[in-house]
């Protein structure tokens, strides 16, 4: 049957223009007549009727032969859609982890989590409220920027800045439940690093538009200043994470 | 699981161990405790945010980080329901006093009132902030704290609120964490900072300054007990509201000085804080992963009389009913022990 529709379109293969040319239908290849050069589509897909006639089928056959046709490609298009589905299904449920390149990104929050889906990197703007031994708290301040987790969830340090210029911005290292380290630099002329503990003991380092100075706490109480003229110097800028 | 008592003379007197596997008796004033057996261990998803022990001393609830509440057998371990009610944390969870019902606070501004044995949720109060703080005053009252700085007491039995009170503090910084209601239900306490109330008229009573990460009645009501974030753990007396003993949980640590190494002493932040039904004897547990049990002495400091150690995690959450002491932590883990006293 497939033949016989494949032997008709032989007979009605359209002419290529270098061989209209030979035939001598026309004088060029721009004066050529197209209907003479390419005949209609149909009439290179479609025998006529008499030629399907003459081929001994009818159009039942002609019919049950479209339909059949018709089964077999739409059973065609689902089974490649359900393996396309399959495929996806797959790929999602092993954590795919192929590469995809972007040229840009643009989110409010991106959230890395370990095999376990625990939080560990987070870059935000604004940050999520921190937590303390599991339970939500107040960072006071609207930051931005990215913190690092470990993995029992609590917060270990993180690259922060405010809103407001004046907030400066911040590198710190956490101990579990407070700041242990914090490298930061004001809006203007002003940055230090800070080390400290939770028993009040300190290390100060710090340059200002007055000049330069180390401050030493223990226990809360400055224990030295240099240069010993100085008075201790003022605090990081306010929101700078303390 | 490895228990050691750290009196001396406890320990000189081990031959001599009366086991008792029961409630707690009254005994003499070197009366210690012990852990019988080996614990059950439990298991769930995300950090254990709070714990809590139907009345009857059968059901254990366990809320967590994944937003779910989570129901085992007290006595075998055997799991039971899951709930999963909140988006986001489940920050504690509370039996009511008949221990029918189950009530849960989350970082959605949820509260969420259980019916145990259909499975169903009875009622669903919606807040516009995170509420962490959670506790059952009588048959037909509960409180939350919220983030807001706003203590809200519910009416269980219907969707009023019966009483908002506001809690000192900036609230830019501040919010309530956690709650509890004294025995008898007249009385409110919220941390950070310590502060009392009339459940009746919101009045605020007293307020010392402290922050303590878990606070809760002694069954007296004479006592609070409150676990520091920055360390140890405090017993504040009630009436005056003034501290009373705070309790030592450092551990010893080594470290490089410019003169050499030297020993030193760092304290341990506490997370979770229970006491015995009888009031005798409290537990601790924070970022040492180590369940420290004191034994309340008249007129002098607590004595830590034991401790239980198999934690890999900071432990976040305490609950104890009758023998059974139970502790969770921040990787997920519970574990169920049985006490017995000996003097």
């Amino acid at each position: 049957m497939g033949g016989g529709l494949a032997a008709a379109a032989r007979e009605n293969q359209p002419r290529t223009p270098v061989r209209a040319l030979r035939n001598g239908n026309c004088q060029t290849v721009r004066v050529c007549d197209p209907k003479k050069l390419y005949p209609a589509r149909d009439a290179v897909r479609e025998p006529p009727m008499e030629t399907a006639m003459e081929d001994g089928r009818s159009l039942e056959q002609r019919l049950k032969s479209l339909e059949r046709r018709n089964r077999l490609l739409t059973a065609g298009l689902v089974a490649t859609a359900a393996m396309g589905l399959i495929a996806a299904a797959s790929a999602s449920a092993n954590g795919d982890r192929s590469s995809q390149v972007f040229d840009k990104i643009v989110a409010r929050e991106i959230v890395v989590v370990d095999a376990n889906g625990r939080e560990r990197v987070v870059i935000a703007a604004p940050l999520p409220e921190p937590r303390l031994a599991g339970a939500l708290s107040k960072r006071g301040d609207v930051l931005s920027g990215i913190l690092l987790f470990d993995g029992e969830g609590n917060e270990r340090g993180g690259y922060v800045t405010g809103d407001d210029p004046s907030t400066g911005i911040s590198l710190t290292l956490d101990e579990i439940g407070r700041m242990a380290v914090s490298l930061w630099a004001g809006e203007r002329g002003s940055s230090g690093l800070r080390f400290g503990n939770q028993d009040g003991n300190s290390v100060d380092l710090q340059v200002n538009p007055a000049g330069t100075f180390l401050t030493l706490r223990e226990k809360g109480q400055i224990t030295a200043v240099l240069p010993e003229s100085a008075t201790p110097p003022p605090p990081a800028p306010t929101g700078t994470p303390q | 699981m490895t228990l050691r008592c750290l009196k001396p003379a406890a320990l000189a007197g081990l031959a001599l161990l009366a086991v008792g596997v029961g409630p707690m008796r009254a005994q003499d004033a070197s009366e210690a405790i012990r852990a019988v057996g080996d614990p059950i261990g439990l298991s769930q998803p995300r950090a254990v945010t709070s714990l809590d022990i139907d009345p009857r001393g059968e059901t254990l609830a366990a809320s967590g980080l994944d937003g779910a509440v989570r129901l085992w057998s007290l006595a075998t371990g055997a799991a039971g329901p899951v709930f999963p009610i909140h988006d986001g944390d489940a920050a504690a969870v509370r039996f009511t006093a008949d221990g029918r019902r189950i009530l849960s606070t989350g970082a959605d501004g949820q509260v969420a009132l259980l019916d145990v044995g259909a499975g169903t949720r009875v009622r669903t109060w919606r807040f516009p902030t995170w509420c962490l703080g959670l506790t059952v005053v009588d048959a037909d009252t509960a409180a939350v704290g919220c983030a807001d700085l706003k203590i809200r007491i519910l009416n269980l039995g219907a969707d009023r609120i019966v009483r908002e009170i506001q809690a000192p503090g900036d609230l830019q910084y501040q919010y309530v964490i956690s709650l509890s209601a004294s025995p008898d239900g007249r009385l409110l306490a919220s941390n950070n900072p310590l502060t009392l109330y009339e459940v009746e008229t919101g009045e605020q009573r007293a307020s010392v300054p402290s922050f303590a990460q878990r606070i809760t009645f002694s069954p007296d009501g004479r006592s609070l007990l409150g676990g520091s974030m920055k360390a140890g753990a405090s017993v504040v007396s009630v009436h005056p509201l003034q501290a009373r003993a705070r309790l030592v949980t450092d551990v010893e640590q080594q470290v490089q000085t410019p003169s050499g190494r030297q020993t030193v002493r760092q304290g341990m932040p506490i997370y979770g804080v229970a006491w015995s039904p009888d009031g005798r004897f409290f537990a601790t547990g924070g970022l040492d992963r180590l369940v420290r049990i004191w034994r309340m002495e008249d007129g002098a400091e607590p004595v830590e009389v034991a401790r239980l150690e198999g934690h890999e995690s900071a432990i976040s959450a305490l609950a104890w009913h009758g023998d059974h002491l139970v502790s969770g932590d921040l990787g997920g883990h519970i574990r169920i022990w049985r006490l017995a006293s000996r003097s």
